[in-house]
């Protein structure tokens, strides 16, 4: 009754009431969270394009009113659609799957052997219940919900997500695997993603967020996802996350890994599907000694926009940073690109490295880059790169001349144009998991009508 | 029938006439040694011949075993039998030596048809008419060919010709047609950067394959190359055309004598490197 309701409902204060409602159950702490972060959301501004981070996004399209807080499981939880179960057997294999169908986990496993080490993995509303403390000590420290309008929005209605804590010293090497899957029509997720890595702790976590394809004219769709990664001292993490949303989604994205003394990241962002991505990704390194890969590919067409603002910030000596991403924009799709390196005043003997590639395969497809660097220390090695290109025609020809078709040549360019980034997360099942995404894309792609009608799209840029 | 018979060829670039009139006749089992000077247009020739989208034929034609060249695509020609070994080989970064190769080798037996390409652990392709190499026989096939051209393996996961040295460059491409095994081979200034030993090492490659199999225009600056590859036929280009040929020991001639007295025995003007 309460979910056919809040199905009906929309992002608006009735939403709001009906949806906190269902959560009558949860803590204190977390109801007022909600309130707060609700106001938050409607008294902060719609961002325009006169926002600095904002400037190449149009959000005016967006009907709230439409869009479900809730998205509840059509049917028993342990049905799984035929196009969920195909997508879970496309692996990888890994030491513990958690499931999310909508807004609610239907699955939760992890392997026997992790279990007996104390490692704790299970969906964030589950975690609330039974890991209250440790979930309140993190729950939106480095992300809070005053941090933008989608990041408001995101604690006013969060639901669904992972929570992840590995012990001191303990290593996981097969992946953990959490999985996203929508297909309510109309839905509206908030998943939160919250990984606590102890001392010395080592992980590999492959995220996978998804949508089936709907019918022509179908409502919008918005997500709204936060994830905070902890890294205490010395703690590793190899994260990969693939996005694979249907075009009638908007997905907005706020995800900071904060690392102590000697801390490893190597992070990779595939966004593939949706209609916008706007993902703020940030890195702070905070103790000497850490490092960081921040890494990011996408391949978008019809009219398809993405647009990713990172930050990676060196707070402590000795650190090594490095921003790289790559992306391949066809039709009328377009790319913004805004990577910022702060080095602190404390941060000498800092490198950090900043880069960005695009190739663009049509005329109508554009694509933007900002990068930034700010240096307040000394003695540091910092640089920056940015280039937009087509497919080289030395390339092709080259591939053409050994008898590859045309088609199938840039294909292979276009593919071989990502693995610099894919190598950047040393975990081969989730890099070739990310590399039959991409060419599942990019088949896909030739035998998709593009949303093209209605001639070309005006792009106004105040660049 | 000559397996390649071109015809006063007439090549421009971008709209500059290059190429004024060329008839030559390549068969299988023959080596012929196409010499001159910098600029002369023996790239140029080598690149129409291959399809390159920038050189475009004017006049004159162009067979291939009977089939006329010029109207296919560069990757018909290839797959026809055609191969050109680069001067400059382009990098391909993301795409292996292996993948490509073993693409290349499908894309031939496929005929043109669809194939998929192979990146990455993707490499079980059965092939819609059952006729694609398998992963093990085709790993096989280039380990083979890899060592007798002096390659160490990793070069089969090695990005093509990125960060390749020249020699290893030249290597990779005779690698390329050894494994493809064409009809005919247009080897363009492979002894460039190349070392005594790597031009062995490479010239015996080339010899392995010219037989009742293969013929090859080998294109070179300078003779020594010759030493090791034998033609039967030298032809000299200067100015956009094939002015004189002759017989095994015309090489020996030109390095010794130079180009000038045949310049001014044919009548070319001595400013014709573009």
């Amino acid at each position: 009754m309460e979910t056919a309701e809040l199905t009906r409902t929309g992002l608006n204060p009735e939403g709001f009431a009906v949806f906190l409602a269902r959560r009558a159950g949860e803590p204190a702490w977390m109801t007022e969270q909600r309130t707060i972060a609700w106001d938050l959301f409607q008294n902060l501004p719609m961002p325009t394009r006169k926002d600095e981070e904002w400037r190449r996004v149009d959000l005016r399209s967006i009907r709230f009113d439409d869009i479900a807080p809730f998205a509840p499981v059509v049917g028993a939880r342990s049905d799984r659609p035929e196009v969920l179960q195909a997508r879970v057997d496309l692996g990888p294999h890994s030491d513990g799957l958690l499931i999310q169908r909508n807004s609610e986990d239907i699955h939760s496993e992890l392997s026997a052997g992790l279990r007996a080490k104390g490692v704790i993995w299970c969906g964030f509303d589950e975690a609330v219940r039974r890991h209250e403390d440790i979930v309140r000590t993190y729950y939106g420290t480095v992300r809070p919900p005053a941090g933008g309008k989608f990041t408001a929005l995101h604690y006013a209605f969060q639901s669904g997500g992972a929570f992840l804590y590995v012990p001191p010293g303990v290593q996981i090497d097969v992946p953990l695997r959490n999985l996203v899957f929508a297909d309510a029509p109309g839905f509206g997720l908030f998943p939160h993603t919250l990984i606590v890595l102890d001392r010395g702790a080592r992980l590999t976590y492959f995220e996978e967020r998804v949508a089936s394809r709907p019918a022509p004219g179908a409502r919008q769709n918005l997500v709204s996802s936060v994830a905070e990664i902890h890294m205490k001292d010395g703690a590793q993490i190899r994260f990969m996350s693939l996005q694979e949303y249907d075009p009638q989604t908007y997905n907005f994205s706020s995800e900071k890994a904060v690392g102590g003394r000697d801390a490893s990241v190597a992070w990779l962002t595939a966004e593939l599907g949706g209609k916008l991505n706007k993902g703020f990704i940030d890195c702070d390194l905070t103790g000497s000694g850490g490092r960081c890969e921040l890494l990011g590919l996408y391949f978008i067409n019809g009219r398809q926009q993405s647009d990713i603002v990172t930050l990676l910030t060196h707070k402590a000596p000795h650190t090594e940073g490095n921003i790289l991403y790559k992306g391949v924009c066809d039709d009328f799709a377009r790319s913004g690109f805004r990577g910022r390196i702060v080095v602190q005043h404390a941060a000498n003997q800092t490198q950090s490295f900043l880069a960005d590639h695009t190739m663009l395969l049509s005329d109508k497809s554009r694509s933007d880059s900002v990068p930034t660097l700010e240096i307040e220390a000394n003695d540091v090695v910092c640089k920056h790169a940015a280039t937009v290109g087509e497919i080289s025609e030395e390339e092709l020809f080259y591939l053409r001349s050994r008898g590859i078709p045309e088609a199938l040549a840039k294909k292979m360019i276009i593919l071989g144009f990502y693995e610099e980034v894919l190598k950047g997360v040393p975990a081969a099942a989730l890099q070739e998991r990310v590399r039959r995404a991409l060419q599942a894309k990019f088949d896909m792609r030739d035998h998709d009508t593009p949303d093209i009608e209605g001639g070309d799209m005006e792009w106004r840029t105040n660049s | 029938m000559a397996t390649l018979e071109i015809k006063d060829l007439h090549v421009s670039v971008e709209g500059k006439e290059i190429i004024k009139g060329v008839s030559i006749e390549v068969n299988k089992n023959e080596v012929h040694a196409l010499m001159g000077p910098n600029g002369s247009g023996k790239s140029t020739l080598s690149f129409a011949l291959a399809g390159h989208p920038k050189y475009t034929v004017t006049r004159g034609s162009a067979t291939f075993k009977g089939e006329d060249l010029l109207t296919m695509p560069p990757d018909e020609r290839a797959r026809a039998g055609l191969f050109l070994a680069f001067q400059y080989p382009a990098a391909v970064p993301g795409v292996t030596v292996g993948n490509f190769l073993r693409t290349a080798v499908n894309a031939k037996r496929a005929g043109g048809a669809p194939v998929k390409a192979l990146t990455g652990k993707d490499a079980e392709i059965a092939g819609k008419n059952g006729s694609q190499i398998s992963a093990r026989e085709f790993l096989k096939v280039l380990k083979e060919n890899m060592k007798n051209l002096g390659l160490k393996e990793d070069f089969a996961f090695r990005y093509l010709n990125d960060g390749f040295s020249g020699g290893e460059k030249k290597r990779v491409e005779i690698l390329q047609m050894a494994v493809l095994k064409p009809e005919i081979a247009i080897l363009d200034e492979t002894d460039s950067g190349l070392d005594i030993d790597a031009m062995k090492t490479v010239s015996d490659g080339v010899n392995r394959m010219v037989g009742p199999a293969m013929g090859a225009l080998v294109i070179t600056h300078y003779q020594r190359l010759l030493n090791y590859i034998r033609p039967q036929v030298v032809h000299v280009m200067m100015d956009g055309r094939i002015v004189t040929s002759g017989g095994p020991d015309f090489a020996l001639e030109l390095e010794a004598k130079g180009y000038d007295w045949i310049r001014q025995k044919y009548g070319v003007a001595s400013s014709a490197a573009a």
